[in-house]
């Protein structure tokens, strides 16, 4: 579930990820769509200082603009009279795919950036093998830099049919492949006189169509972030990541399987009887007092606990994770401690080719990874619900890789 | 059980957003035991800390800081002190009483090097004193390409710099804690622009410092240290009217901040020596 979508009455918001390889373009395309839309009401102007460097809109680090490349994730907010859109930049670099990260992830789509003179690149198939993992299924390609291609069709069309059978390969689908010169404008906002042999939507239009992010109808899942007691009553709050939580309920703490029931659903000035997807709430509980980690859920349909969590982990640390490493696993508001039991169909994201069987799982690589938890962990599948079936393992608190539950 | 796979939202955006707010503000308050915030008493600190209320049930249950440059408008004095009685905050003043008695001042020297005494060495020297292991901002992405590059919770080292090039990862809602923070800082209202916090005070009749409404064809539209901060043109004197004139505005927020101006890299500066 996407923390910011929109109701069906409200302008659509999308927030949407610039991913592709280093120097093909991305912060130019977000640079340039910004100085075109910066004519509408409630868009700011780019600042001076970009001086027709597009990417500068982005780029707003010294030694980003002294070297000429992203180096950290970035933002910008658009919101015109009909829709509301976030760009979220991200480094092409291979050394900065955390930076990538940070910002992919909290993206519902995304635009691929293939520069026309280089075509698939090692990060442009390891950002698209991102996207797929992270759930980001349909894409838009932009063909940036037509011009070193003379604004040909015959280019184009190779360069398209590659990124089409690359990210078919990853399960994602491509929306529309659309010929860019980020730089000039050509099929940015508006279409390109100069390509005239291409008839499909700019840039824009085609973010214009994309379906805006849902909520998947489902049972109730409310993991616990805290009990507070600072007021004299014992509030357990957290935040509903499906379904709904209304008086009355009557829930199972998970794991563990006691039963509770709810009796006020809290909030400040007024309470009110329920709470949906995505609200932040507090309940007072009749029934044995949950603690921080606990899914609340209701019996007849209760998330997995387990002791072996496993997921497809993509490895992000520089020093290799190895069997029998002992590190922590975050999902939702858990923190569980966990040993590492195996690693197994290894995978080097920037082939897309498998890998020898190995104890270790280095930087860069996927593998399926089994763990042994010290207490039982509630998960889902992820495609069921994306907030259960992700987590983060991490090494001295930072994050070193992320899994994804089948 | 079997469910429909999709369907529709009932909860509005601002309603979304005030959520995602307050999971991290809770989040924080979960993780550290000493926990505090800031508040200059503009709008969007404003709004953060009626967001604190709403997150703990109409109490903020820590101290709330208010890094004094002695420099302010007197309507922000007026403003925090008529709010902390009402809102019975345990408010902490910090003033670098050294700099100031020195004569420190943007007359004296430079802007930078102003910022960087009265409020960034007041800040470090409260959290010394106070002994903070986070502290909460009312930061927002959009209002600052540096500012936009922050994570939700973000380390800071002993001597408090922030290393914009070397952030650890943040992934998804899953915020880590390093293990080497000397401080952390959270910021629960990255995610919202300037228009949302106006829409959201609109909404919830949050308390508005009188300097944002039109008085006489001008307005502050980022207030602060009163030599540092120029009004706007402008004739919105309600926020009715701040929010239909931003929906047609083309000026960046912080257009008439002193400090963003002198230099294109001031604020990256000024914010890796610890500037908020």
């Amino acid at each position: 579930m996407s923390p910011l979508a929109t109701r069906a009455d409200e302008k659509p918001l999308v927030r949407i990820a610039m991913v592709g390889h280093v120097d093909h373009g991305k912060s130019t395309l977000i640079g340039r769509i910004r100085h075109e839309m910066s004519g509408l009401p409630g868009i700011a102007s780019v600042d001076a200082s970009v001086g027709g460097n597009w990417a500068f809109v982005m780029d707003q680090l010294q030694e980003e603009r002294e070297r000429e490349m992203t180096i950290d994730t970035t933002q910008t907010f658009l919101e015109t009279p009909v829709c509301r859109l976030v760009f979220i930049d991200v480094p092409g670099h291979q050394e900065l795919i955390q930076n990538m990260l940070s910002g992919a992830t909290r993206a519902d789509a995304a635009v691929l950036v293939l520069a026309g003179d280089e075509g698939v690149q090692v990060q442009t198939r390891r950002h698209a093998l991102l996207l797929s993992m992270l759930g980001i299924r349909t894409v838009i390609v932009a063909v940036n830099k037509m011009d070193t291609l003379a604004r040909q069709e015959d280019a184009f069309r190779r360069l398209e049919h590659t990124a089409a059978e690359e990210l078919r390969a990853l399960g994602i689908t491509v929306t529309a492949t659309i010929p860019v010169v980020a730089r000039e404008g050509d099929n940015v906002v508006d279409r390109s006189p100069a390509m005239a042999w291409y008839q499909g939507p700019s840039v824009m239009e085609a973010i214009g169509e994309l379906e805006p992010a849902t909520v998947p109808v489902d049972a109730a899942r409310f993991p616990v972030q805290a009990v507070f007691r600072h007021d004299g009553h014992s509030t357990v709050v957290g935040r509903v990541l499906s379904g709904s939580v209304a008086e009355g309920d009557a829930l199972t703490v998970c794991p563990g399987g006691a039963a509770v029931r709810v009796r006020t659903v809290r909030r400040f000035p007024e309470d009110h009887a329920a709470a949906e997807p995505g609200e932040s709430v507090g309940l007072i509980l009749d029934g044995p007092e949950p603690v921080r980690g606990d899914v609340l859920a209701p019996a007849a349909d209760l998330p997995r606990s387990t002791r072996t969590p496993a997921g497809r982990v993509f490895w992000l640390a520089e020093r290799p994770l190895e069997v029998g490493e002992e590190l922590a696993l975050r999902c939702a508001t858990q923190v569980v401690e966990v040993r590492v039991e195996s690693v197994t169909e290894r995978l080097d994201s920037a082939t897309l080719e498998p890998l020898p069987e190995g104890r270790a799982l280095a930087s860069m690589e996927l593998a399926n990874v089994r763990l042994s938890a010290q207490s039982p962990v509630v998960l889902e599948s992820f495609d069921r619900l994306a907030a259960l079936g992700r987590f983060v393992l991490e090494r001295g608190g930072a994050a070193a890789g992320f899994g994804i539950v089948a | 059980m079997r469910y429909d796979p999709r369907g529709e939202l009932t909860v509005d955006l601002l309603s979304r957003m005030e959520s995602e707010s307050i999971y991290v503000i809770r989040e924080a308050y979960s993780r550290y035991s000493r926990v505090g915030m800031l508040w200059s008493m503009g709008k969007d600190s404003t709004a953060l800390l009626w967001l604190v209320r709403k997150a703990f049930f109409g109490t903020v249950p820590f101290p709330v800081i208010h890094i004094d440059t002695s420099y302010k408008f007197k309507e922000i004095y007026e403003f925090r002190d008529r709010l902390a009685k009402e809102w019975n905050l345990d408010l902490r003043i910090a003033r670098n009483e050294e700099a100031l008695a020195d004569g420190m001042g943007p007359k004296k020297i430079d802007k930078f090097a102003c910022c960087n005494a009265l409020k960034t060495t007041a800040l470090k020297q409260a959290i010394a004193k106070l002994g903070f292991e986070a502290l909460l901002l009312g930061i927002r992405r959009d209002e600052h390409g540096v500012r936009a590059k922050e994570r939700y919770f973000s380390p800071r080292a002993q001597d408090f710099t922030w290393n914009v090039g070397a952030q650890p990862p943040e992934l998804w809602d899953l915020y880590a804690t390093v293990d080497e923070a000397a401080h952390d800082r959270i910021h629960p209202l990255l995610h919202m622009t300037e228009l949302d916090i106006w829409r959201y005070v609109r909404r919830e009749g949050i308390p508005v410092n009188p300097l944002y409404l039109a008085k006489d064809g001008k307005r502050f539209r980022s207030i602060g240290c009163s030599p540092c901060c120029m009004p706007i043109a402008s004739n919105a004197a309600t926020v009715d009217e701040i929010v239909a004139e931003l929906e047609s505005s083309r000026e960046p927020e912080r257009a008439g901040r002193a400090q963003d101006k002198e230099n294109a890299f001031t604020m990256q500066k000024l914010r890796s020596l610890g500037y908020m």
